[in-house]
Formats: C-alpha cells, sequence, structure tokens
C-alpha cells in the first residue's frame, strides 16, 4: 500500500470506529474522503444527539449567556420557562429529546430556600446524641416533615430529605456525607445544596434543630 | 473555492409575538443541526464540537424577531464556516462541496436523510458490495473479507479503490 493509501485508510478506519479522522493532508483524495464521510453518515442510527450532549450544550449556552455581554445587549433574550410553547414541544418530541430533561436544564433553580418555618410549630424529639454522632445519618418523619438530622462542622443540623426535583424521599448516604435521590441520578451535601449532575435543583429546606438534654429535637408543624 | 465567511448578524423586524428566546430556538433547532452537521462529518466527536460552536457563535448574534426557517438557514451557514476550518486546519483543504441547491431542495424533516444510492449505482458489484459493508454496516475488514470471499489484505485494498472510483465518478457527474 502506498502512503496516500495508509491515509485513506486510516481516514475510512477512524470514520468507521466513530472516531475524528487523524490529522492528515488530503492529498488527491479530497473527494474520496468526501465520499467516505457521506457514505459512513447515511449508516442507521448515530444522527441522532444523544440527551447527554444535549444537556451539556445547554449549560454550556446558559454559562456563555450569563457571563459574555454580547448576549444581553439587544439581541436575543433569556426568558425564565414559563410554559413551553406547543410548536417546541412537538419539535423536541420528534427530535426524541425529553422536553422535561431540556426545559430542567434551562431552568434556573429559585434562590435561598432557607428554613423551614411552621406557621404553628411544635419541638418533636426526633433522635438521641448517640444516633447523630459525626458519620450518622439520621431519618425522621415529624409533623409531616420527612427529614434527616446529623452532625455536622461539630453542629447538630436537620434538612428536609424531600428531593426538591419531584419530591421522592432522599436516602441517607453516610460514608459519602450525601442524601441520595432514589428517582434520578443526583444528590445533595449535607448543606443542602444539590451535587453538581443532570439537573440544577433548588437546596433542601433546613429544620431547625435544638438538643434538649440528651435528645434531639426538630421544629416541625404542631399536629395535635 | 469559496469559503463560506461567517455571516453578519441577522436582523429581522416583524412577528413581535414570536418568542425568540435562545432557549426556544436552541430547542427547537438542536437536533436538525446536529443531523445536518452529522451528515457531513460521519462520527459523532466532530458532529458534537461542530454543533457546540455553531451555537456558541450564531446565538449571540441573532437578532429577535427571526423567523424559524432564517434561524435554520442561518444556523447552516454558520456551521459550514465551522465545518470549513476544521477541514482546513486537519486536512489542508475544504474536503466538502457545499451544496447549497440540494440542502434548499430537501424538506426539513428529510434533512438528515443521506442519499447513497447516487455514490454507489454504477459501481461494479464488488466495489457497492464493500463499501456497503464497511460503511453502512460498520463491519470490520476482517468481517468483510469473509461476507466477500477474499483476503484480508485483498478487502482492505478494495474499500480503497471503491471509494476513489466512486470519488470521481461522483466528480464527472457533479462537472457533467
Amino acid at each position: 500500500m502506498s502512503k496516500a493509501d495508509r491515509r485513506l485508510a486510516r481516514f475510512v478506519k477512524a470514520l468507521i470506529a466513530n472516531r475524528r479522522p487523524p490529522r492528515s493532508p488530503a492529498g488527491d483524495d479530497s473527494a474520496a474522503m468526501q465520499t467516505a464521510t457521506r457514505l459512513r453518515a447515511a449508516h442507521p442510527g448515530g444522527s441522532t444527539p444523544s440527551p447527554a450532549f444535549v444537556d451539556t450544550l445547554a449549560r454550556q449556552l446558559r454559562e456563555a449567556s450569563d457571563h459574555e455581554p454580547g448576549w444581553t445587549e439587544a439581541g436575543i433574550r433569556r426568558r425564565r420557562f414559563l410554559a413551553g410553547g406547543l410548536a417546541t414541544v412537538a419539535a423536541s418530541v420528534a427530535a426524541g429529546i425529553g422536553v422535561e430533561r431540556i426545559r430542567e436544564v434551562l431552568t434556573e433553580p429559585a434562590s435561598g430556600a432557607g428554613s423551614i418555618q411552621p406557621y404553628i410549630s411544635a419541638w418533636v424529639k426526633v433522635a438521641t446524641l448517640a444516633e447523630v454522632t459525626p458519620g450518622k445519618i439520621k431519618q425522621f418523619s415529624a409533623g409531616g416533615v420527612q427529614g434527616v438530622v446529623f452532625t455536622l462542622d461539630g453542629e447538630i443540623r436537620g434538612l428536609s430529605a424531600v428531593c426538591t426535583h419531584q419530591g421522592c424521599t432522599l436516602v441517607p448516604e453516610p460514608a459519602q456525607n450525601r442524601l441520595v435521590c432514589p428517582c434520578h441520578p443526583m444528590s445533595f451535601n449535607l448543606t443542602g445544596a444539590a451535587n453538581p449532575g443532570d439537573y440544577r435543583l433548588n437546596p433542601l429546606p433546613a429544620v431547625q434543630t435544638r438538643v434538649n438534654s440528651d435528645s434531639v429535637e426538630v421544629l416541625v408543624p404542631a399536629w395535635t | 473555492m469559496a469559503v463560506p465567511e461567517s455571516p453578519p448578524p441577522l436582523r429581522v423586524v416583524g412577528a413581535p409575538d414570536r418568542p425568540n428566546d435562545w432557549e426556544t430556538v436552541y430547542q427547537e433547532h438542536v437536533a436538525p443541526l446536529y443531523r445536518y452537521v452529522y451528515s457531513r462529518t460521519g462520527n459523532t466527536p466532530d458532529a458534537e464540537d461542530v454543533t457546540s460552536t455553531t451555537f456558541l457563535r450564531a446565538l449571540p448574534r441573532l437578532r429577535s424577531d427571526v423567523s424559524a426557517a432564517e434561524i435554520r438557514a442561518y444556523l447552516r451557514t454558520t456551521a459550514r464556516s465551522v465545518l470549513a476550518d476544521v477541514w482546513r486546519q486537519r486536512h489542508g483543504t475544504v474536503l466538502m462541496e457545499f451544496d447549497e441547491q440540494r440542502d434548499a431542495a430537501q424538506p426539513p424533516e428529510r434533512e438528515h436523510e443521506v442519499d447513497v444510492s447516487p455514490i454507489l449505482d454504477g459501481l461494479p458489484d464488488n466495489y457497492r458490495s464493500v463499501l456497503e459493508f464497511r460503511f453502512l454496516r460498520g463491519y470490520s475488514i476482517r468481517e468483510t473479507a469473509a461476507a466477500m470471499g477474499v483476503s484480508v489484505a485483498n478487502a482492505k485494498v478494495l474499500q480503497l479503490r471503491a471509494l476513489r472510483r466512486a470519488a470521481a465518478a461522483g466528480v464527472r457527474d457533479v462537472e457533467g
């Protein structure tokens, strides 16, 4: 095989392996390379963007629109998603991309979840001190609040354990210092912030805690 | 060969009810543009890179109240310019003849369908077979050789000859 043969063979091999063709001068084979590209693009499957790529690019665009001045001048604007237009939904569905997924990636979380402040509240015992020593996470259900208590930086704290995405109850993973959503690949750290992942989520609301002798109490709605 | 320059910002006035925030533009156009780019790159990493660069370059330059067809055309023009840059850097030439007429004639829902019959028709049977096995079915050289009953070395050379013959025929068609 000549040098040109080997070059064209490498080009073909990369295409068929779904890799970037290597850098090499086209020489007399520019039309042959073009033909190879056309043929490969016609193989079944492969012409649909992956959801992960669509998500990642949406994030990049949002970053750019937030930080690059050209975006905020007279041109195209950002908006918060209030309701997707019908045409948009149809187009995305036709493209095989979950509309919900794109919408979630593009939707900004509201800021400042704060702590749960029940209108009529009561302190309820949910754990003993022994159950919240560092490295442990204790789940509780009290006064209609699903939550967890634990020690972080020497302080006993509480968090809602309801995912701010779709309301699934989070599962504690004390070894990783996190709460994991069973519904989607998302987790929260013990400050309540969502760990980076497929969705941008609001932080978890905090639950107020106090220690009463050797009991850990939380402030929850008073259901009498 | 004329290389498309980056197009100037697009500014069209009218249709005030059109929601031309970039999120909507992105949702509507990302999959069609990706398919368009894929049909000209034939591999996922290049298709993703070119699609990303195109949106990052084109979206800030889009002015409000532009029709979907105009946005589509603008994105494609930008994508062609990005593709030309990639090929010039990688292969020292712009590989593709940008077939504007073909693009324009293709209805949007069929734009990603690559019709290979003009490439394959008229080739000798063994050339046609080797291209089908390799490119359309993704067979390895070894599998292709086995399917065609030829040696591995033979299959390797055969695919290159077939490509060059098909390319030469394509060039003749365009010039003829």
